[in-house]
């Protein structure tokens, strides 16, 4: 359950957050929806430890994050958070299975095993040993979603996960995370598509910093 | 994954790599070098030192006694005899030239001199065993700095004694070379022949300088010496004295095995019926310049080393900054500052280890080239510098990452959301 009370990000006197409270409850598949700079990647970043707000309260997983040390972020990040990014963002120089495993190696231990197992969730059994230059757009977004759930993470965010696909994949890539819904995970995703707000339970609207759900 | 993650690093930024082991290869080539040879130093630089002077001063233990020439072998058969860069026994007394009283001393020139087999030494449980054999030593080996105006003493036997006159003395006297004179002491006398004008800047300037044989013939004391004066290779003594019979004998013995001058006169002491005491000018200056020596050896290490850390701090900045997003997307997926800081370490290792290796060879033949051109002797690497300039070298390149892994830790996951 994340529950967002008067979030405030400053960037020197650039205010990109205002004032931002609502609840996702657990379970729950949540859009986050604005024009472009209107703050929705602040408020992911947010939601997934990876900034801190400069006031307000934030409890994820019953965890009042805005008071974690940037180390307990990033122990609490890699518990509780898979996130899944627009550019992909694989490191180039391993392959599709290693990619997996060095979230793995982050947060643990590696298990060869387990991250083929996470790729065959994803319909990426027959790359793995392929490096993110011999993927394509929707292949390096299936692993990068590998990636994010290795951990069991108990929620999902994603920025724009379909923005640089194509209809086929991004289908590919929405009927991923409908099983994952589907399995009790909660999941929030910025976007622009209209299309993946009308699936989700809830839409949190954005504009100039200002929630309003 | 680790080892993985740091060789694919390594293997993707081959030039940047290449750039930060330059550096390390720098410092530790020049590190090695210097403490090669400063290491070696002290025997090499010591035995140019000892050509400026005797050392060690033997006198006769008690008051009007001399030294019995017959034993002086014995110092060539001490513990640290291959110290023992070379020795003259002196024997001196007021004679009487042209009327004029002067000092002439008799004195080793280049004498040759046969040490008898040792095979009492024990080393552990092995019996050490050393052929006889001859060695040259004289007032050529322990100052060879002096000036000689003509000839030096001939060692062949001849009819007349050959003299070297000091130089204020020649002038006093009013010799030169060729010249004959007679040397009057109590009811002897002897005929020598100038052989050449000495100056040494010393008191040999006033007097007159023969071999020891004449000298003993005509003062009628064959055999003995009035003093010796010894020349050996010596490390500087620790700054406090020590008192060798309060040391407990495990710091006797190091005491011992040390070639201080100390535990070397104690040595001699041990087979010669002589007092020794050190010619402390040219001991202290020597142990002084040597360690003034290692002090510039140290600091250039130091700068060369720094500068090294400079080069290796610049290619790891810029590795630093190349990989922002990728260090960004490994701290959104987990990884904490330890472990990022974990793979640059690795990384800085690697370069240390690798530029290290190449330095230390470098150096090595660097420091021997440096022994032939400056010493005239070959310096032979040895495990202490060598192992000294390794480490430094990793640690050079540890220290030299510290700010840009900093920085590496600092980076914010968000960096990989907004895009910048």
């Amino acid at each position: 359950m994340i529950i967002a009370k008067n979030l405030v990000k400053k960037y020197d006197t650039t205010c990109a957050l205002k004032d931002a409270s609502f609840t996702i409850e657990k379970g729950e598949w949540a859009n986050i929806m604005g024009p472009s700079g209107s703050g929705k990647t602040t408020l992911l970043n947010l939601i997934g430890c990876l900034d801190s707000p400069t006031s307000g309260s934030l409890l994820v997983n019953g965890i009042e994050t805005t008071k974690l040390s940037q180390k307990e972020r990033t122990r609490f990040r890699r518990e509780n958070i898979g996130l899944v990014f627009q550019q992909f963002h694989m490191i180039p120089h391993l392959t599709a299975l290693e990619n997996v495993m060095i979230a793995q190696y982050f947060h643990s231990i590696e298990d060869e095993k387990e991250a083929k197992e996470a790729l065959v969730h994803v319909g990426m059994e027959h790359r793995l040993h392929h490096l993110p230059s011999q993927l394509s757009g929707g292949e390096q977004q299936r692993v990068c979603i590998a990636r994010a759930l290795i951990n069991q993470p108990r929620i999902i965010l994603a920025d724009e996960p379909t923005g640089n696909l194509d209809k086929t994949n991004e289908e590919a890539v929405l009927d991923i995370f409908r099983k994952l819904h589907s399995e009790g995970r909660t999941i929030v995703i910025v976007t622009h598509n209209p299309e993946i707000g009308e699936i989700g339970d809830k839409i949190i609207q954005i504009s100039h910093g200002e929630v309003k759900y | 994954m680790f080892y993985h993650l740091v060789s694919s690093a390594i293997r993707r930024r081959k030039l940047r790599i290449a750039l930060a082991v330059l550096a390390v290869v720098m410092g530790a080539s020049i590190a090695s070098t210097l403490l090669t040879v400063s290491f070696d130093i002290n025997d090499k630089m010591g035995k140019e030192l000892k050509s400026y002077g005797a050392n060690i001063l033997l006198q006769p233990s008690s008051e009007g006694a001399f030294i019995n020439e017959s034993e002086l072998y014995k110092i060539k058969t001490i513990f640290w005899r291959h110290n023992i860069i070379g020795y003259s026994p002196y024997l001196s007394d007021t004679v009487k030239i042209k009327d004029t009283e002067i000092v002439l001393s008799g004195a080793y020139f280049d004498e040759e001199i046969r040490i008898p087999g040792i095979n009492t030494t024990f080393i552990g449980n092995r019996k050490a065993q050393e052929k006889e054999e001859t060695i040259r030593t004289g007032i050529k080996t322990i100052a060879p700095w002096w000036k000689v105006d003509g000839e030096w003493l001939a060692q062949k036997e001849a009819l007349v004694g050959e003299a070297l006159v000091g130089v204020n003395a020649a002038e006093k006297l009013g010799l030169k070379q060729g010249d004959l004179f007679m040397a009057e002491s109590g009811n002897n006398n002897e005929t020598f022949k100038v052989s050449g004008i000495l100056s040494t800047g010393g008191d040999e300037d006033e007097q007159v300088t023969v071999s020891l044989k004449d000298a003993q013939m005509l003062f009628g004391k064959q055999g003995m010496a009035d003093r010796v004066v010894v020349s050996a290779l010596t490390k500087p003594e620790p700054a406090q004295e020590i008192d060798p019979s309060r040391l407990p004998p495990e710091q006797y013995e190091i005491w011992y095995c040390t070639p201080y001058i100390s535990s070397i006169m104690f040595q001699i002491e041990e087979v010669i019926d002589a007092n020794a005491r050190p010619i402390r000018q040219v001991a202290d200056n020597e142990g002084k310049l040597l360690k003034k020596f290692e002090w510039l050896m140290f600091l250039i290490t130091g700068i060369a080393m720094t500068t090294a850390s400079l080069g290796v701090a610049a290619a790891m900045n810029t590795s630093i900054f190349e990989r922002k997003k990728e260090i960004g997307l490994m701290k959104a997926i987990g990884a904490d500052g330890n472990q990022i800081a974990g793979l640059f370490f690795a990384e800085a290792a690697v370069t240390g280890i690798i530029g290290g290796a190449i330095g230390i060879l470098i150096g090595v033949a660097l420091a021997r080239m440096v022994g032939m051109w400056v010493f005239g002797a070959i310096i032979n690497p040895s495990l202490f510098p060598v192992l000294i300039s390794g480490l430094l070298s990793l640690a050079v390149a540890l220290f030299g990452s510290m700010l840009p892994v900093k920085k590496a830790v600092e980076i914010e996951p968000s960096v990989i959301l907004r895009g910048d």
